[in-house]
């Protein structure tokens, strides 16, 4: 279904509800709450109608995904086009939604010819071998019409963009035609008033201009073919008289009820409301509303004008307001300029509405407060459909939801070759029936008779049922049945409820010929039946084919089948070879989560070296991601359960973290080698009761944003940096480097840490181990860790100035009179002459408060380095930059003589 | 040329006194040495009428409308003078100046001073010959 119609659908659905909601509470609120309340909290209505912003769950939201996916599957399967398509009228949308919850459910099945990959791999991933996997939407709310089922309504796919398209012109040709009979009606009267010349009436305008403290200028004509005093025009207003003989009273009633029509911006609310109208046409409750507004729009003038008269004046305003009726023409916009009045029910209605009007107690303004919280809350939790997002596609094609008895029911769907048959067969329908006849088509049932002398309910569709009596398909069904319940036996999900969906009599036709036409056929369903029925050697032969006529779907539905073989392992590893070598990505991706864990790690390392990041990520979000998701959900649980207090709370929790700051964060790990680093502080962390969990430190039960591990001389022994911390924390070590106080920093100190974190690209946890990837080898030294003949070098060198010393086979990065302490990132960019390291020194700008002013030296760079190139005889060059600026270095070598 | 009020006339007047164009804050000022203390919404929207009348123009200085005669004061005498001659004497001027001379509008003074203008006119076309 067209996602904008959708959206509109379910925006209107939404309004409606609300509408509905206000127009109920109208007897209610009448004469209780203000007008004004009353005719403004119309606008959270229009709100709703146009602002197709949801919450992740809302009520129509999913409604309408439930819809969709029915629909869609009515639409795949629905391919010629019905004659019904040509009747389904615009008028009839929201009735179509409706009765396309009822669907037609033998088509559900016809998912199943789906050659969809994630399909497979999804059931792969639930441990199921052979299945392809459906959704069930779990609902029975929508289940008094169970007994329609029998009538089909099979809805073309090419319906939705023809109905877009026809609700797109017909709104904006609504909205057009509004606009120039707006126009046309401006222009008209207009034309047709004369400016008003009396100075004395001008005068008197002007002066309630200036009471009612109005800024712009307003004109004011008069025509007599009007039929009420009216108010048109955006930018130069004017304010149109049927006459100006009119009493001193009733002409200042008249215009001061105009003016607030003005002031108010009554227009513009008006014209909102049409351009709703326009767009929600076929909705006739948005004609409700609008009526309703034009209403309420009156009153709440009213209301207002008359607020600030003493009581004993009001009277005079209604006798304006009876004095109006039939004094003018009868020229009257249909649309949107603002009138004294519109209609004699309504003159009536607003007299007595001005005769009951007392100033509102405070309860009356604090129920408003509530019930505008409420309204509010409706409309954010109505929603709207909004586009699904990828995750939740993925959960289209699991097959778990809850029947209506509560039980979670998990229904798997496959062909199997159970000769002389291939029988499309399911198991655990929900054990609803409703629901299993309505979802899954279960129309009929009979008994099997195992073999044990157990039996079993078996389950037809309307197409298989004819073979509920045939003696020799039953006979084939019990085989199937037990076949499976043995291989299933050990499994969570055991064979229940079958639902044979349908049956086709294949004789006793080679498997290998039925496998090879079906090939030709594209029938991968039929395929799949007959694959595992053929000999080793073949299935291989048909893999290698299927790899080379790039039929990824076929390969990777055969491939999973083999999953219990001894051979699965050798060819997932081979073929994955082969789709890297040959950039099949299809197979690649699909490839990607057949690989165990090991091999996993070998790939991602290999297309990490290689550069290759689009298969890297394929690796990542193929397999990894979401399990690892999940487990450190659990490892973080565990924690919590062992007495973590609440400073572990949500916000820690990684349900809360988008998969791609997780893909980042994993990316960063990886490349660090953070863990070996963080595993090496652990004891002496623990100590001091810093725990690390998962590259994450705690103290005191609550995670640690920065973490300063500083050395006597102030320089970091380790830094940390995590942005889902709480707290920030130094570590101070005496000259042995035993840690021997741990404080927090204050909060000026951390957010000048973070300022800088923030300005560098320095994210992840230890950043001053960084290293891009195992083969450079950068580290920082200080002078206590070098030889004394470096040292001596050192000594030599000048300050201010960048050196890199080559001594004994090693290499050192030296700067000496560095304001500040330092982080350091190294990188590589290859290029034909060989590879360019580049080494990014940053001056973090942070004035060690623990430097002992004999240590000013030690205000010094001294980095180890060491790269290995890929081949030995590749070649490469090291560049230095310091606050993100290129420096010359000079280079001196130590060998000895 | 279009008609305009009364009120609409004294305006233009002031702008032509203040030398063809005049500020908003001139306009009010003027006026009120003249008595009429109008409010800002009256002279503003007879001000705009003029506009779409075509007798001024108008342009921002700075937050500031200035209003511009497009009409110079005798371009308007003339053109209204024509108008009355032909709305009320069918286009005789000779009736008019009768009319003049005859409820003493004209002195005798004016009446030489008009006839010098005249022969002085008709000389220069001449020689122009």
């Amino acid at each position: 279904m067209n996602e904008l119609l959708k959206i509109i659908l379910s925006l209107s659905l939404s309004g409606s509800i609300l509408i509905l909601a206000l127009l109920l509470l109208r007897p209610l609120c009448r004469n209780r709450m203000s007008w004004r309340w009353q005719y403004y909290i119309w606008l959270l209505v229009i709100a709703r109608l146009l602002l197709p912003l949801t919450p992740d769950t809302s009520v129509t939201g999913n409604l309408f995904r439930q819809a969709e996916i029915r629909i869609s599957k009515i639409a795949d399967a629905a391919s010629p086009l019905t004659d019904k398509a040509a009747g389904i009228s615009p008028e009839n949308n929201m009735d179509n939604a409706a009765r396309q919850n009822e669907t037609d459910p033998d088509r559900h099945f016809r998912q199943a010819d789906s050659d969809d990959m994630s399909d497979m791999n999804h059931s792969i991933q639930s441990g199921d071998t052979a299945g392809t996997s459906l959704m069930a939407p779990p609902d029975d709310t929508s289940d008094s019409n169970t007994t329609t089922t029998t009538q089909t309504i099979r809805i073309p796919k090419d319906i939705f963009p023809a109905l877009c398209a026809l609700w797109l012109v017909a709104a904006m040709l609504l909205f057009v035609r509004k606009v120039t009979i707006y126009q046309s009606f401006v222009k008209y009267v207009n034309a047709g008033s004369t400016p008003v010349d009396d100075i004395a009436l001008l005068e008197r305008f002007g002066q309630i201009i200036v009471e009612q403290h109005v800024r712009s200028t307003i004109d004011l004509r008069v025509n007599s073919l009007v039929s009420s005093p009216l108010l048109i025009g955006f930018r130069r207003a004017r304010i149109i008289l049927p006459t100006t003989d009119l009493s001193a009273d009733d002409f200042y009633y008249t215009i001061l009820h105009e003016l607030t029509h003005y002031r108010r911006r009554d227009m513009f609310y008006k014209w909102l409301v049409q351009l709703t109208v326009c767009l929600h046409w076929f909705n006739p409750f948005v004609y409700m509303m609008d009526r309703e507004i034009n209403r309420l729009c009156e009153l709440s003038c009213d209301e207002r004008v008359i607020s600030t008269f003493p009581d004993n004046l009001r009277k005079y305003y209604g006798d304006t307001l009876l004095n109006a009726i039939g004094t003018g023409g009868t020229y009257k916009d249909s649309v949107a300029s603002v009138t004294l009045y519109e209609s004699k029910e309504l003159i009536k209605e607003r007299l007595d509405a001005m005769m009951n009007f007392r100033k509102i107690p405070k309860w009356i303004k604090i129920t408003a407060v509530f019930l505008t919280g409420i309204l509010f809350g409706g409309a954010v939790v109505l929603g709207a459909y909004a586009t699904p997002a990828a995750e939740d596609i993925q959960t289209t094609y699991n097959a778990e939801g809850n029947d209506s008895s509560g039980h979670t029911y998990y229904f798997t769907q496959a062909g199997y070759y159970q000769p002389p048959y291939i029988i499309f067969l399911g198991y655990n329908l929900p054990s609803s029936p409703s629901s299993a006849q309505r979802v899954f088509g279960a129309q009929d049932n009979t008994l099997l008779t195992l073999s044990d002398g157990s039996t079993m309910p078996v389950y037809f569709t309307a197409e298989s049922e004819k073979y509920m009596t045939d003696a020799a398909a039953l006979h084939a069904i019990t085989t199937l049945v037990e076949r499976l319940s043995a291989k299933h036996k050990n499994t969570d999900r055991p064979i229940e409820a079958p639902l044979i969906s349908s049956i086709e009599y294949v004789g006793d036709t080679d498997p290998e010929l039925l496998a090879e036409t079906y090939y030709r056929e594209d029938d991968l369903n039929n395929f799949i039946a007959v694959f595992p029925e053929l000999n080793s050697r073949t299935q291989q032969e048909y893999l290698s084919r299927m790899f080379e006529d790039d039929e990824s779907g076929f390969f990777s539905c055969c491939l999973s089948l083999l999953y219990e073989d001894s051979t699965y392992k050798e060819l997932v590893e081979s073929y994955i070879r082969k789709a890297y070598e040959q950039d099949k990505t299809g197979f690649f991706a699909s490839l990607a989560c057949m690989l165990d864990e090991s091999s996993r790690r070998y790939w991602l390392e290999k297309c990490k070296r290689d550069g290759n990041s689009s298969y890297y990520y394929i690796l990542r979000a193929n397999d990894a991601s979401i399990p690892r998701m999940e487990e450190d959900f659990e490892n973080e649980n565990a924690y919590y359960e062992e007495g973590w207090d609440e400073d572990l709370s949500d916000e820690d929790y990684p349900d809360e973290i988008t998969a791609v700051e997780e893909l980042i964060d994993d990316w960063m790990e990886n490349n660090q080698n953070s863990l070996e680093n963080i595993d090496a502080y652990q004891e002496e962390y623990n100590e001091q009761s810093i725990i690390i969990i998962k590259n994450a430190y705690y103290y005191q039960n609550a995670r640690v944003r920065l973490l300063m591990d500083l050395r006597a001389d102030g320089s970091f022994e380790n830094f940390a940096y995590n942005k889902r911390g709480t707290v920030d924390l130094r570590l101070i070590r005496d000259a042995g480097n035993r840690i021997i106080r741990v404080e927090y920093l204050t909060a000026e100190e951390s957010a000048e840490i973070l300022e800088e974190i923030n300005d560098y690209p320095v994210t992840g946890p230890d950043d001053t181990h960084y290293n891009t990837t195992n083969i450079i080898d950068l580290n920082r030294l200080t002078r206590q860790d070098i030889p004394a003949a470096l040292l001596k070098t050192l000594d030599s060198c000048d300050t201010g100035k960048w050196y890199v010393i080559s001594d004994d086979g090693k290499q050192y990065i030296y700067y000496n009179g560095l304001p500040h302490t330092y982080a350091y990132e190294p990188w590589i960019t290859g290029s034909d002459t060989g590879d360019l390291i580049t080494v990014e020194i940053t001056d973090v700008n942070i004035e060690s408060p623990f430097l002992r002013s004999d240590e000013a030296l030690s205000h010094y760079v001294l980095l180890s380095f060491s790269y290995t190139p890929d081949s030995p005889e590749a070649d490469f060059s090291l560049a230095l930059q310091y606050n993100n600026v290129p420096v010359k270095y000079e280079s001196i070598s130590t060998a000895a003589p | 040329m279009q008609q305009i009020s009364d009120y609409e006339l004294e305006l233009m007047k002031v702008i032509w006194a203040n030398g063809g164009t005049a500020l908003y804050a001139e306009i009010v000022a003027a006026l009120s040495v003249k008595g009429m203390e109008w409010t800002k919404n009256t002279i503003i929207t007879l001000l705009s009428r003029l506009i779409d009348k075509g007798l001024l123009k108008t342009n921002k200085i700075g937050h500031r409308n200035k209003y511009t005669a497009i009409v110079s004061e005798d371009e308007y005498q003339s053109s209204q003078t024509e108008t009355f001659l032909h709305k009320v004497y069918e286009g005789n001027a000779k009736g008019l100046v009768s009319a003049l001379i005859q409820k003493d509008l004209l002195s005798a003074a004016d009446y030489e001073d008009l006839k010098k203008y005249w022969e002085e006119l008709n000389g220069n076309s001449t020689t122009g010959n």
